[in-house]
């Protein structure tokens, strides 16, 4: 019986889509309603929804065996756990984005808000460039608009959200996409149950 | 007076039944002092799992910590040339989820001339103590190195078994595939080690593997300390989501600290086993 965290949304679902063409289906797990944890015993696999940032926990303490989480989460947060397949889904990208024509002069302390404060500090002592972080947690695109920072470091998709407010992608930091992530003791017990579902993941979705 | 053991909780009764387990043995009790100076640890930041340490000012003005590790004060009072096989049960006090923790530690180190089927097959033991089930992992940073060079990323890949993010490293990647029962990953190494002058690595694994039973060979137990230069393993008890017991050996410690002779040892996070037995091993 393999525990599997799914993030709650679109992403999950998408990839709940990607499991169940792997022959790990339970198609409760669609219907409405508020229920959290269902199970398919003949497929042996128990599903749970979970907000999508705390997928990583669940896995890194066992609470499920594997999960489907952002790689912007396992970056900033940077769990013990496995990382056994980009799922190729959710694609997406970390990226500096300003106000249209902002230039960093790089004489004084670069603003930078953002809800990845450690990925936006990696980011910055690669470059030898000395940041002041500021830590929101939604909206940022608010931020240089309003003056509260120079830069932000945010996830983007199509650039619309950018766009709309006159801001735009300065330079790009790290592609981003779901990634399957699994628990190192559960691995070591369930490895054939594991391994099994990763082959199948990857033959049903190449 | 009859003693009743029911009133000991499972950490307390393992942490018992371990300390039989090396006295009968042979191995020595050793007893650490409370605080060690913070000099030992501030000099050896890299052999610590975190920098953070609990320090005070003793009466003298001394700055001391309250002990991280317990390896690190096992090493430093053994003499140059001194062979010992000690284990011991302490306090380390280390910073977890955001806070400061007691941990309780049970442990064995062997110096001089440690003989590395006992010691590997003493953790076993260790773990059978704790459950019938379990598993022993086994990894050699000797081979990793080579084969990735010292190469970070590489060796944070293997450590994650990371295969999408290696790029073109073909024996990097075999690292993480080759991963499973010592009698069928062993021969299918022996090629990769030879290829990077690592045999001695191979053999150091094949004796490992002979003196356990329930062992698997899986590269992702990594250190990239520098201290931790040979055999590595993990034990593992189901129901417990990390490892349980840790070791290795341990020359390039002995070496940062002026002494020949080789080093290894094991410890039991007692910690770990709060939730055995909660709600059965498994699901």
């Amino acid at each position: 019986m393999l525990n599997i965290a799914l993030p709650k949304g679109r992403l999950g679902e998408r990839v709940y889509g990607m499991l169940a063409l792997a022959g790990y289906e339970c198609p409760e797990v669609l219907e409405e309603g508020r229920k959290l944890v269902f199970e398919n015993k003949e497929r042996g696999v128990r599903y749970f929804w979970v907000k999508p940032s705390d997928v990583a926990i669940y896995v890194e303490r066992g609470a499920a065996d594997v999960g489907v989480a952002g790689k912007d989460i396992l970056l900033e947060y940077k769990p013990r756990v496995y990382e056994l397949a980009d799922l190729r889904t959710g694609v997406c990208r970390m990226a500096v984005a300003a106000k249209k024509g902002f230039t960093d002069s790089g004489e004084h302390t670069l603003r930078v808000a953002t809800k990845f404060p450690d990925i936006a500090r990696s980011f910055y002592e690669g470059r030898g460039r000395d940041i002041d972080v500021i830590k929101l947690n939604g909206a940022i695109e608010l931020a240089p608009i309003l003056g509260l920072s120079d830069v932000i470091v945010d996830i983007v998709e199509t650039g619309s959200t950018l766009r709309e407010n006159g801001l735009e992608v300065v330079e790009e930091v790290v592609p981003i996409s779901a990634r399957l992530v699994a628990n190192r003791a559960a691995y070591m017990f369930k490895r054939g149950e594991i391994d099994a579902l990763v082959k199948r993941l990857g033959e049903c979705n190449d | 007076m009859n003693l009743d053991l029911s009133v000991l909780d499972l950490g307390e009764l393992t942490a018992l039944r371990l300390r039989s387990l090396y006295a009968e043995k042979g191995y020595r009790r050793f007893r650490m002092m409370k605080f060690e100076e913070y000099d030992l640890y501030s000099h050896n930041k890299d052999f610590l799992v975190s920098e953070n340490i609990i320090t005070f000012t003793d009466v003298t003005g001394r700055l001391m910590a309250l002990k991280p590790d317990v390896t690190l004060s096992i090493v430093k009072s053994a003499r140059e040339g001194e062979k010992r096989r000690v284990y011991y049960n302490e306090s380390v006090y280390r910073p977890a989820s955001g806070s400061f923790r007691e941990l309780s530690q049970v442990g064995v180190e062997a110096i001089g001339e440690p003989d590395a089927a006992e010691i590997v097959a003493l953790a076993e033991q260790s773990l059978g103590v704790m459950a019938q089930r379990h598993v022993l992992q086994l990894s050699h940073m000797g081979l990793i190195d080579r084969v990735t060079g010292g190469d970070r990323r590489l060796i944070r890949c293997i450590g994650e078994k990371n295969l999408h993010e290696l790029g073109d490293n073909p024996d990097a990647a075999r690292l993480i595939a080759l991963s499973g029962a010592p009698d069928e990953i062993l021969p299918e190494l022996r090629p990769l080690a030879e290829k990077y002058g690592a045999i001695d690595a191979l053999s150091e694994l094949e004796t490992a593997a002979k003196a356990a039973e329930s062992s698997v060979i899986d590269f992702s137990d990594v250190s990239d300390t520098g201290y931790y230069t040979g055999l590595l393993f993990k034990g593992f008890v189901p129901g417990v989501p990390g490892f349980v017991l840790s070791g290795g050996s341990y020359d390039g410690l002995m070496r940062k600290m002026g002494r020949s002779g080789s080093a290894m040892g094991f410890a039991v996070y007692l910690d770990m086993l709060e939730r055995l037995g909660e709600e059965g091993a498994e699901c």
